[in-house]
């Protein structure tokens, strides 16, 4: 049986060896080369490129994308937690009904949907229109090219994939242990915490996996909805690439990025992890 | 007599405009096995909630020792549950699932752990404390589930078709279990199921149900041997049921005019000569002869035979087309084979009439 599972997972496997280990380890093989003369590369082996992720300038930028990530993170938490709640306690239809409304934005690209934050946030935009004709405020709100902007931008198409695993454990929790909590002499307030909030962890930690990992290399909503002040990790390794043209450092970048990823998802696994590990 | 632990009073309840409770009413004595039976769908689970509080009856009133708690949520009800999946917390020890309740009500720490202790070898679990539910046996997920709920010492303790998931082996050694922690712990249990070997076997009284009522309410053997319904007398055990006028009645007894010929049972109250009524008789209390015997006229053909283990059992097909099951003990040969003309009879008083006229 367990080899018959081998042989099946190893279309996988290939797949994965071919499109993200390989690139991988060529990123990291770049990551410890010296920058080209006008482009690419040069072949002379340096740790120069490692050194520089301590200057000042760069942890800056490092610390502040990580504040993003963490925020926006925590914010589509806060949002996504009760929300899914709400939806798993909704009849089977007006589920499936949420689900398809929640799937829908994914039809258009998220570059597409960041505009439209844009039009909603500029200070003629939608919101600071309606504001002013309804007499709330006399001057628009400065919103766009703030960090709020990108905080908002970011929890918002970070949203979903919090929202489902969420979900997912909501769904599979049996409506019976809250009963049972209830019966037992445990008030509502209390039987969430101490049945519904447990149980579901393994769905909050995998949403925190999803979410925070991506959070910190979403450069496009920092330029947009920043207007390029908030420099974050994603916007250094985009501008190493594209504009300085250093491979070598945008590639130590990309392994610094990829570790913390790392990191954070361990970490997730290992406190949500259904080994018996008691958190409550 | 003393005050019922627990009273139901004309509790009404309806999902979507459906009724599945019409109108049920019941009172549990202190220290009482009483068993709720029904097919499913009948309203009992229903009916259990309704106690423990999970559910809100549209009308009528719940009373537990007396004080009116019908509109008190289930933290607030001295009656715990053991729920038919357990739901039993997985993220908790054996021991925490076990202390959940008792730390809610603020018991010291070392209390706790006595009574999880006294409640571990009252379920016969001595030392699981340490145990997931996930790392036990579905009989020992049952004995947590028990030790849980009994551990409050509630004045009520329900059961909802707790041995429904277990096999037929281990569920006979959970009946006797079951009955022996009842009397030693000294709580009212109500129960649920759909078993009426095992209602019969565990219960001081069977409050069987039907379509969101009460059919009768009464000790096992009461139920068994004196249905008061044709619903009644269908679902326990296995039954024929003749329709029919009343004869006479007379010295605790009557005869019924069938179609398919005279027969005798206990009378009952209500059952009066020139009014229609039914007999039933249980087809374990039914003798076949093969010669004919004064005083009983059914005939009928035997149409099949089969050995089930413990008994055999032959249908009859009687001269005008009602067919019934007879059951005998011992062997094959206890009944007479497939194609014998014979003439069933069986003692009057094993017979129970049901006055009235059988529903459309």
């Amino acid at each position: 049986m367990r080899g018959k599972r081998g042989l099946s997972a190893l279309p996988l496997c290939l797949w994965t060896c071919a499109f993200v280990f390989l690139p991988l380890l060529y990123v990291l093989f770049i990551s410890f080369l010296e920058k080209g003369e006008y482009f690419g590369v040069s072949r002379v082996f340096t740790l120069d490129n490692y050194a520089r992720l301590f200057s000042p300038l760069y942890a800056g930028i490092l610390l502040n994308s990580l504040k993003i990530a963490l925020e926006s993170t925590l914010l589509s938490l806060l949002i996504g937690y009760p929300f899914a709640w709400f939806m798993a306690n909704k009849p089977p239809k007006t589920r499936s009904l949420i689900m398809v409304l929640i799937v829908i934005p994914f039809w258009t690209s998220a570059l597409m949907r960041t505009y439209g934050w844009m039009i909603l946030l500029r200070n003629r935009g939608l919101i600071n229109a309606a504001l002013m004709a309804l007499g709330v405020i006399e001057k628009p709100i400065r919103m766009l090219n703030t960090s709020g902007a990108v905080l908002l931008g970011t929890a918002y198409s970070m949203l979903p994939f919090m929202i489902l695993p969420i979900y997912s454990s909501m769904e599979k929790l049996d409506p019976a242990l809250r009963e049972a909590a209830r019966d037992l002499g445990a008030g509502p307030l209390r039987s969430f915490l101490s049945v519904v909030l447990p149980e579901t962890l393994p769905g909050v930690m995998s949403g925190l996996a999803m979410t925070f990992v991506p959070s910190t290399g979403m450069f496009f909503i920092s330029d947009l909805l920043g207007g390029g002040t908030n420099m974050l990790l994603g916007n250094l390794i985009n501008n190493q690439l594209t504009v300085s043209r250093d491979w070598p450092f945008g590639a130590a970048l990309s392994i610094l990025m990829v570790g913390m990823t790392f990191c954070v998802m361990s970490l997730c696994r290992r406190v949500g992890g259904t080994d018996g590990t008691e958190v409550f | 007599m003393a005050e019922p632990i627990l009273e139901l009073r004309q509790i009404k309840k309806s999902f979507d405009d459906t009724p599945v409770l019409n109108g049920v009413s019941l009172s549990v004595e202190r220290g009482e096995f009483l068993t709720i039976l029904g097919p499913s769908g009948c309203g009992k689970t229903t009916t259990l909630r309704v106690i423990a509080g999970l559910t809100q009856p549209d009308e009528g009133a719940v009373l537990l020792a007396g004080r009116d708690v019908t509109a008190l949520p289930p933290e607030k009800r001295s009656v715990n549950t053991v729920f038919q999946n357990y739901a039993l917390f997985p993220h908790m020890t054996v021991e925490k699932n076990i202390a959940y309740g008792l730390n809610l009500r603020k018991i010291p720490r070392a209390e706790q752990k006595e009574i999880v202790k006294r409640m571990l070898s009252l379920v016969a679990l001595e030392g699981y404390e340490r145990r997931m539910p996930s790392q036990l046996s579905g009989g020992q997920r049952q004995r947590v589930a028990i030790a849980r709920a009994v551990a409050l010492k509630p004045d009520i303790l329900l059961l909802d078709e707790p041995l429904g998931a277990l096999d037929l082996k281990l569920r006979r050694t959970m009946q006797s279990e079951l009955k022996r922690i009842q009397s030693e712990v000294g709580i009212s249990f109500v129960y649920i199921t759909h078993d009426q070997e095992e209602a019969l076997n565990m219960s001081d009284r069977i409050a069987l149900m039907n379509g969101g009522r009460f059919e009768q309410i009464g000790a096992p053997e009461e139920v068994y041997e004196r249905p008061g319904t044709r619903f009644a007398a269908l679902f326990m055990g296995e039954s024929a049921l003749f329709e029919g006028t009343v004869l006479e009645a007379s010295s605790g007894l009557c005869r019924v005019e069938t179609p398919e010929g005279e027969v005798l049972a206990a009378l009952m109250p209500g059952v009066e000569p020139g009014f229609p009524a039914a007999v039933s008789v249980h087809s374990e209390r039914i003798t076949l002869s093969t010669v004919p015997r004064p005083g009983y006229t059914l005939r009928g053909r035997v149409t099949e035979r089969r050995y089930t283990g413990s008994t055999v059992r032959a249908e009859v097909t009687l001269s005008r087309g009602m067919t019934m099951t007879v059951q005998a003990m011992g062997a094959l040969s206890a009944l007479p084979e497939p194609g014998t003309t014979v003439y069933p009879w069986w003692l009057p008083e094993s017979a129970t009439s049901i006055p009235g006229r059988a529903e459309k």
